[in-house]
């Protein structure tokens, strides 16, 4: 099960540059990999860094028409979210043992 | 005099009794399961359950060697069943194959564990118990080295995660270096018991036998340094790691 963070992107991706629900899914879970995240805990917070850093190459193969608006409508979906960092990932409970 | 394999297990329970004790500590302030499973572990298994299974067949009266023998192996099992839920809850909170294969593993050490005490329990010849206990103690050292490289295939996997993220500056380098120890971890562990097995397998003694006692030492020494960086890393290390990632030193450990 993807985050409420991962949907809110995907949402926006489908909706702004008319991607198919898996193409934005896909272009979303490549960049999530490449910056070693996970669509389970993704936060809103890490995935702005990935859309600021690395979506733009995936939508870029998906030849998608105008990135740039794109990545600001899923940059805009992700803002409207709250702290999303409830459920527990491995880096979180790991930097809290020995803290 | 003490000798060393001694010594370096008296140090390794040692210290898991401390980390264990502070996790479970730390699990009542954060209200943590990873934590408490963790904690539980390490205060069941190393701390308590193993050194009191060496100890019991040790002593002479059997009144107190019979249930110091049975209260070890019940922590021991219930330490070993914690850890596998721990990765379970820490690396794979959603999975049914992991959730459906840490509760298959537990049954399998439970079985293991009643096997070895039923042994301990039918005889004071310890070539009879050793028989008696070949099976379920070849089925326990199984389960153990199924788990301890699931745990480090989960750690070198997230390790490689969070080198990635620390290059868009999404993780830090403390963390990120303590999923490499907690693989490290595994692999130690992985090696002093597949010693253990494969002296199992020859029909040797692993209580005496040299080899499998130097290597579970010699193992039991390597996870005590391990422990103490990931759960208590002293300030001159964590500040290593630190500059190591700043200079990109880390990326090549």
């Amino acid at each position: 099960m993807a985050s409420s963070a991962f949907e809110a992107a995907q949402g926006a991706l489908e909706r702004s540059a008319g991607m198919e629900r898996w193409n934005a899914r896909g272009a979303l879970q490549l960049a999530l990999m490449d910056a070693g995240l996970e669509a389970a805990n993704v936060t809103a917070a890490q995935l702005k860094v990935v859309v600021d850093r690395l979506l733009p190459k995936q939508l870029q193969s998906q030849k998608v028409a105008d990135i740039p608006a794109a990545c600001e409508k899923v940059r805009d979906a992700l803002a409207m979210l709250g702290d999303d960092a409830k459920a527990d990932s491995p880096d979180r409970v790991f930097s809290r043992l020995a803290g | 005099m003490a000798s060393i394999p001694l010594l370096c297990l008296l140090g390794y329970t040692i210290v898991s009794a401390i980390v264990g004790v502070r996790l479970i500590l730390r699990s009542i302030e954060s209200r943590g399961l990873p934590e408490l499973l963790a904690g539980i572990s390490y205060v069941a298994a190393p701390a308590l359950g193993y050194p009191m299974c060496i100890v019991a067949p040790m002593l002479a009266n059997r009144a107190i060697a019979v249930p110091v023998y049975v209260v070890g192996e019940i922590f021991l099992v219930s330490g070993c069943c914690c850890f596998l839920f721990f990765t379970v809850k820490v690396f794979r909170p959603g999975a049914q194959w992991a959730i459906w294969g840490a509760a298959l593993g537990s049954a399998v050490l439970v079985w293991s564990g009643y096997g070895i005490t039923r042994a301990f329990l039918a005889s004071t010849n310890s070539a009879e118990v050793a028989a008696m206990a070949k099976t379920p103690l070849a089925a326990m050292v199984l389960v153990l080295m199924l788990s301890y490289v699931w745990t480090a295939l989960e750690g070198i996997r997230y390790y490689r995660m969070m080198r990635k993220r620390m290059a868009l500056g999404l993780a830090d380098a403390v963390v990120t270096n303590r999923f490499l120890l907690w693989s490290f971890c595994g692999l130690t562990s992985l090696s002093w018991i597949s010693v253990s097995a494969f002296f199992l397998a020859i029909g040797a003694n692993i209580g005496t036998d040299p080899i499998p006692v130097t290597a579970t030492s010699a193992g039991g020494i390597v996870n005590t340094v391990f422990l103490v960086l990931i759960f208590m890393p002293p300030a001159a290390y964590t500040r290593w790691v630190e500059r190591s990632a700043r200079s990109g030193a880390l990326a090549t450990v």
